[in-house]
């Protein structure tokens, strides 16, 4: 007679999961026993992690680089609770993370008793869903539910909080379940009508400066592919957002950069100008759009693709067109329906206003004024000897916002960020979560300093398991981009954001049994890369950047895309 | 009549959690609730659950989240004609413990997982 952990562990094995990212303690002992036969069969890999919200993150990282969900597991009361921040940021960039935590004994329940917390409580608000099990019969259908919802629709992490008892509890007869049963749960229709991509197409092909704002819809359903085609075949750029950027190989000719609040400026202006915008899979928030007025001022013409209706529905604003549909889907139709139609597009002039914008404001990215590193120069470094299909991560900060304008993503899916909810600490342990998903790649995270210090014990689990990735830290020795923001927009009071000089981070990296490189030019930075990459084992290149670099173009808060910064106080002028 | 307005919740109940999902909706978008009632429909958990929520410029949001909550099957925005009543329970000692509102309603709009009805 199989024990609920038993069935835990055989139903996510039979929903082919290869990797658990997690920590034990006495509520999911249960379930690291039994694990262990799975261990030894090397059916599952059990990656150790240093703190729960390291392990949710490196579950989310898993997900991204794979597409299929990733897995984390904590014990009861501090051990769950150290996955919110984690799963909030799978939630908030609709990553499908399973996470399975124990909970005290029932019988103890409601008596503040030992390492219990309200895990359902605390959870359903930054969870897509949260089961607590009832019985130890129902565990392998609602491990097939967490699955299928953290999966389907709008993808997110589920939660499945275990009472240790219900773990221990033999079950007579189990039942597998074929398909899961969820009550109160429906994946959106793509009910896709083809007057609308035909409506939407004419729109298209009549417009004279159309764009396509690709979202994570694009990423999400692997859609990259087909927006390169319908780009190329009505000539029309590019712009996307954080996450989107992810999704668009950026030697595209056509492809602007990310747009919105630190946004490239060409993307921003591009937008503004464009009569026509194609928006894929992306629900344009505050940092894609900062102020509506930007729509509501202009006549554009909006047509939106999202799978979830939803969404669309939020929209202060008029949408000409919309489409209900996997981006992938409506996609392949809209080219169908450009080809049927067979016309041709020349938009000569539009496009050579992209380009005209793209080179304008190059004069204000690419300046080396021999003041330290430039993080510009830094990523063109790094990208240079990097293979294509490099997958990087990164933090929050000016470093983030610099990697979203200046690295070159040149394969989808091998760019990494916390872009919805904006976490700190991401980085490492989603590197780590890419790294065992996609063993065969290069994973590198490029960091700040104060994003790495809030999960760097991580990087001890690199060592342990042989996860080889390697960490650029723009070491700035400050939480630059709050910094900068105070600088900026609170007159220059600057507050609560420098650190000392500690720690060392080459020291810090061997500690760990990683190699470590402090570097000083753009050559050492070469070598440290090669060195790391020949090597395979963890390494951390501790890259100085001035404490007053910005993170530019910027906006001020609240800004309209037209309020674009490129250059300010002297800095890129 | 009653002046705010009326939504009407349809789900399966797992657990209580469920009713936590469908006042925090609210709550997090600063709604406050005037008066909510709920009740089960079926055996197999089907619940339904009405609330009388103050109007706000973020009611369309929260019925559009509270529509792709999982368990919800469906969300109705009620419209209240004249005729609503109260019920009250002064059984204990007279005085009065229970008032419920029965809005006599129609319903206006409703949403599920994205599709539109009504
Ligand atoms: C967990 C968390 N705490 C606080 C913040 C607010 N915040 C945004 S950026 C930032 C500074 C990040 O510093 P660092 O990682 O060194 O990056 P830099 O801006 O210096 O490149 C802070 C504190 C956040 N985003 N996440
Ligand atoms: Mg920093």
């Amino acid at each position: 007679m199989p024990s609920g952990a038993k069935l835990v562990v055989e139903a996510i094995r039979r929903e082919g999961v290869k990797a658990i990212f997690g920590i034990p303690g006495l509520s999911n002992m249960p379930i690291y026993d039994e694990l262990i036969e799975y261990l030894r069969e090397e059916e599952i890999k059990h990656i150790l992690m240093k703190h729960e919200q390291g392990a949710a993150h490196a579950a989310d990282g898993y997900a991204r680089v794979s597409g299929s969900p990733g897995v984390c597991t904590a014990t009861s009361g501090p051990g769950a609770l150290n996955l919110v921040t984690g799963l909030a940021t799978a939630y908030w960039d609709n990553s499908p993370v399973v996470a399975i935590t124990g909970q005290v004994p029932r019988a103890s329940m409601g008596r503040k008793s030992f390492q219990e917390a309200d895990v359902v409580g605390v959870m359903q608000h930054i969870a897509k869903y949260v089961v607590e099990i009832r019985e130890a019969t129902e565990i392998p259908l609602w491990i097939k539910n967490a699955f299928y919802i953290a999966l389907t629709g709008k993808p997110g992490p589920v939660v499945v909080d275990i009472p240790r008892d219900l773990l221990s509890t033999n079950v007579d007869s189990v039942e597998w379940p074929e398909k899961p049963v969820v009550k109160g749960y429906k994946v959106f229709k793509s009910v896709i009508n083809p007057n609308d991509v035909m409506r939407a197409v004419k729109i298209l092909l009549e417009a004279e400066k159309p764009i396509i704002l690709v979202g994570a819809g694009v990423f999400w359903s692997n859609a990259s592919d087909e927006v390169l085609k319908l780009s190329e075949l009505l000539v029309c750029p590019i712009v996307s957002t954080l996450l989107g950027k992810a999704a668009i190989p950026h030697d595209y000719p056509l492809y602007l950069g990310v747009m919105g609040y630190y946004g490239r400026a060409e993307a921003n202006m591009a937008f503004l100008e464009s009569d026509v915008v194609l928006v894929v899979g992306a629900r344009l928030s505050d940092r894609t759009l900062p102020s509506f007025n930007d729509l509501v001022s202009s006549d554009k013409k909006l047509i939106v693709v999202n799978i979830d209706p939803t969404d669309v529905m939020k929209l202060p604003v008029k949408v000409d067109v919309k489409i209900y549909g996997d981006a992938k889907e409506v996609l392949k139709m809209l080219i169908d329906a450009v080809l049927g139609l067979g016309r041709k597009v020349g938009r000569v002039e539009w496009v050579s206003r992209v380009k005209e914008l793209k080179n304008y404001y190059s004069r204000y990215y690419y300046r080396d004024d021999g003041y330290g590193l430039k993080p510009w120069k830094v990523l063109k470094t790094i990208r240079d000897v990097l293979p294509r299909d490099a997958i990087v991560t990164t933090g929050v900060g000016q470093h983030q916002m610099i990697a979203m304008n200046f690295w070159e993503v040149l394969e989808p899916r091998t760019f990494l960020t916390s872009g919805g909810i904006g976490t700190m600490g991401f980085g490492l342990p989603a590197a780590i979560g890419a790294k065992v998903a996609r063993p065969d790649k290069v994973v590198v995270d490029i960091d700040g300093d104060g994003s790495f210090l809030m999960t760097m014990n991580n990087l001890a689990t690199t060592i342990d398991y042989n996860i080889p990735v390697i960490v650029v830290i723009f070491d700035n020795r400050s939480l630059g981009l709050v910094r900068q923001v105070q600088q900026l927009f609170f007159k220059g009071r600057i507050v609560g954001v420098d650190f000392g000089s500690s720690p060392d981070y080459v020291k810090l990296a061997e500690s760990f049994g990683a190699l470590g490189f402090d570097v000083s030019d753009y050559n050492d930075l070469r070598k440290a890369f090669k060195v790391a990459l020949s090597e395979g084992v963890t390494s951390v290149i501790r890259v100085p950047i001035m404490r007053d670099e910005y993170a530019l173009p910027t906006l001020p808060p609240g800004g309209s895309l037209k309020e674009v910064i490129v250059c300010v106080q002297g800095k890129n002028c | 009549m009653f002046r705010g307005r009326i939504v009407r919740v349809v789900c399966y109940y797992r657990d209580a959690s469920l009713l936590e999902m469908i006042i925090s909706t609210f709550r997090k978008l600063l709604i406050d609730i005037d008066w909510v009632y709920g009740r089960k429909v079926s055996d197999d958990g089907l619940y339904e659950v009405v609330l009388g929520v103050r109007d706000s410029r973020n009611f369309k949001t929260a019925v559009l989240d509270l529509s792709n909550t999982v368990n919800v099957e469906v969300v109705e925005v009620l419209g209240d004609s004249e005729g609503g009543n109260y019920i009250t329970n002064e059984s204990i000692n007279g005085n009065e413990v229970v008032k419920i509102y029965i809005p006599k309603t129609d319903i206006k709009e409703c949403y599920s997982w994205g599709e539109v009805c009504g």
